[in-house]
């Protein structure tokens, strides 16, 4: 990455006796569209809000092209916010919420009205100029907070949940209208989510935190297909998890002993060693469904306890002798066959699908 | 929406249904019900004395004798127009009467003055406690009604106390030498008056003006900041266009009974300070003239009245408030 548009270094936040934050450090380059995933209360919003100067770092460093942010108010700062309420103004129209910001900026009146109908056409809201706020339908006021932000020319867009009070459908749209406009108008992107469904359709990278701490930060698909550890494997998409031992390392191949689920074998990873306890983790898709037959390396035996048809795949819940949890596999349906209720089969994976979980 | 929900119910509670009317009529009981304590105590402490006013007002007073037939002569009385003129402030007027105009319009503008103090007082105190005070939120505004608990009199005769001959002030300056004798235009004059309803009133109305302060959305006040607003501006773009409603609401509150005061005036306002409601007073009990008391009570009414709606149509009031509900 050339020189980052934002790099925070080292910030930690505490409010009173609760450590929202623990040193946070993240470079994010210019024109990303950078994610902060996590569940409520993992600092996600502490982070943008520090980003936007709402909140002040206890520790660390801010820098915004180059610029130490710290301290500054946040109507000093190169950054719009998109407010998870919306923040719409109820006592100004749309055009006047759109233009609050701009009358800051000392601009001729044409050039605020020009950039004020730009705006409006960007998100879509043409005609609705002289609608008041309070006659706005959710996705409307969605649309103004965004008009009202980007009409700033920010160096940087943060966005706290904005799409999460729309419903599904509208939700999808506006994902894509997003991802769409962040591309023309080439502006960083920072969004706070808890939807990992969204982070992933929307993201360059993604920074996956968990209790103030940043658990992995990556692209969609790393996140996905090498999770650094079990809460970033079990919040992005679902996991299956056995619990075994390492006995053997040979040719990046891992050797393990699940106890009752028997032997399997995974790919190398980092700072495993012999004996270690682990978990073998398995996506649900790398799992095959078969007919029982002989036990052997990565085979477990199961009985079908619930399929779920879904069309163009089968949604398995297997349970296995020797596991807590079900084994989910999700099977392509290619010959429109099913394994009905109460079926012994056999699930098998290969060993490149695995991954091995130290924590 | 309720409308439809109501379409929508089918079989028996259908609209024309045969329990949908029985429903209906059982919630609107309910209603009355609930109502009806407020309902008895507005009927009968205030529709009916004002009833009573009304009828008053179109009879005459004879000595003793109250004359109960039909007379607009008291109305006519206050209109009347004469060939002498009264001079007051400035203003002249052509009427055979002209106290009760002199003192509505001075009640008026002292009303005014001391609303306009009331809220310039009250406004800082609420947003002190509404953006300030984060944690004893409960405490200070209990503190808050500390004045409630003496009586109305003694907060104004502590006034008395104050800026009498031998008040607090005179005696403090004299003390300090500031001044050989106590100065006397402190008490028995309208400025007095104004203190006096501006203290008495200044509690009432830190709570509404609270109220709508601490309901503005403090993410309301981010997005300004965020949007390139210092602390002032947003005050002036935000604040205080959000709390206006509330503010206005809480200025009449003030404006409307201060104006037909009579207690304070009495206390301290002295000869000077008399105010439209000593003289409605002073029909009622020593002139035994009820009914021209009656009568001015009535005019008075209806001239505030029009006043306010006149005020309010002209900030726009209405169109504030339908934005504020969004």
């Amino acid at each position: 990455m050339s020189e980052p548009l934002i790099r925070i270094e080292g910030v930690t936040k505490r409010f009173g006796a609760f450590q929202a934050l623990h040193g946070i450090d993240i470079d994010i380059g210019r024109g990303e569209f950078f994610s902060l995933l996590g569940a409520s209360g993992c600092g996600k919003t502490t982070l943008l809000r520090i980003l936007a100067g709402i909140e002040e770092p206890s520790t660390g460093r801010l820098l915004i092209d180059g610029q130490d942010m710290v301290g500054v108010p946040p109507e000093r700062r190169p950054t719009n916010m998109v407010f998870q309420s919306y923040a719409i103004f109820p006592h100004l129209n749309v055009e006047e919420n759109i233009g609050y910001g701009l009358k800051n900026l000392k601009l001729s009146k044409a050039d605020m009205q020009t950039r004020i109908g730009n705006a409006i056409e960007m998100v879509k809201l043409n005609g609705l100029d002289k609608r008041n706020a309070h006659a706005l339908s959710g996705g409307q006021r969605q649309r103004v907070a965004l008009a009202r932000a980007l009409v700033m020319q920010p160096k940087v867009l943060l966005l706290d949940e904005p799409l999460s009070a729309l419903d599904k459908k509208l939700r999808e749209e506006m994902q894509l209208e997003l991802r769409a406009m962040q591309r023309t108008l080439g502006i960083t992107f920072v969004f706070v989510t808890h939807d990992q469904e969204e982070a992933m359709t929307l993201s360059d990278r993604i920074a996956m935190m968990s209790g103030g701490r940043i658990m992995q930060l990556d692209t969609p698909k790393a996140l996905y297909e090498n999770p650094a550890n079990r809460e970033v494997a079990e919040f992005i998409g679902t996991m299956n998890l056995f619990p075994a031992k390492v006995t053997a390392a040979k040719d990046a191949v891992l050797s393990l002993d699940g106890g009752l689920l028997g032997p399997m074998a995974a790919p190398a990873a980092k700072g495993v060693a012999m004996g270690d306890m682990v978990q073998v983790a398995v996506r649900p898709e790398r799992v095959s469904i078969e007919k029982p037959g002989p036990a052997g390396i990565n085979r477990i035996a199961g009985r079908v306890k619930e399929a779920v048809y879904l069309g163009d795949r089968i949604n398995y819940v297997l349970a296995a002798q020797g596991l807590d949890r079900p084994i989910l596999a999700t099977s392509a349906n290619t010959s429109g066959e099913i394994y009905p209720l109460g079926t012994e089969v056999m699930a098998t994976w290969d060993t490149e699908g695995a991954r091995v979980l130290t924590s | 929406m309720s409308d439809d929900t109501k379409t929508n119910r089918r079989g028996l509670f259908a609209r024309g249904g045969l329990f949908a009317d029985r429903a209906r009529r059982r919630e609107a009981l309910t209603g009355i019900g609930l109502l009806s304590p407020a309902l008895v105590v507005m009927i009968s402490m205030l529709a009916l004395p004002v009833g009573a006013l009304v009828i008053m007002s179109f009879w005459t007073q004879n000595g003793f004798n109250l004359d109960t037939s039909f007379t607009l002569d008291n109305y006519r009385r206050l209109f009347a127009r004469s060939d002498r003129v009264t001079e007051w402030m400035g203003m002249t007027f052509h009427l055979a009467y002209p106290v009760p105009a002199i003192l509505m319009i001075k009640s008026l503008a002292m009303s005014l003055m001391a609303t306009v103090a009331v809220v310039l007082l009250a406004y800082p105190m609420a947003y002190f406690l509404a953006f300030r005070v984060t944690r004893y939120k409960a405490a200070w505004i209990i503190m808050l009604t500390i004045p409630f608990w003496t009586s109305y009199l003694l907060r104004v005769f502590s006034w008395k106390v104050v800026l009498g001959y031998n008040g607090a002030i005179n005696s403090g300056l004299m003390s300090l030498g500031l001044i050989d004798k106590p100065l006397e235009f402190l008490l028995y004059n309208p400025a007095a008056v104004v203190i006096t309803l501006s203290h008495a009133w200044v509690s009432f109305v830190v709570l509404p003006i609270f109220v709508s302060l601490e309901k503005i959305d403090r993410s309301m006040l981010e997005a300004a900041a965020d949007l390139g607003d210092s602390r002032s501006r947003r005050f002036r773009r935000i604040i205080l266009p959000l709390s206006m409603p509330g503010t206005i609401s809480a200025a009449l509150m003030v404006f409307i009974p201060t104006v037909g005061d009579y207690v304070t005036p009495q206390l301290v306002g002295g000869n000077g300070g008399t105010m439209i409601g000593s003289l409605v007073q002073l029909l009622f009990t020593k002139q035994n003239n009820a009914p021209l008391g009656a009568a001015i009570s009535l005019v008075m009414m209806g001239i505030i009245a029009v006043l306010v709606l006149i005020f309010l149509t002209l900030i726009g009031y209405w169109k504030m408030r339908a934005r504020r509900a969004s």
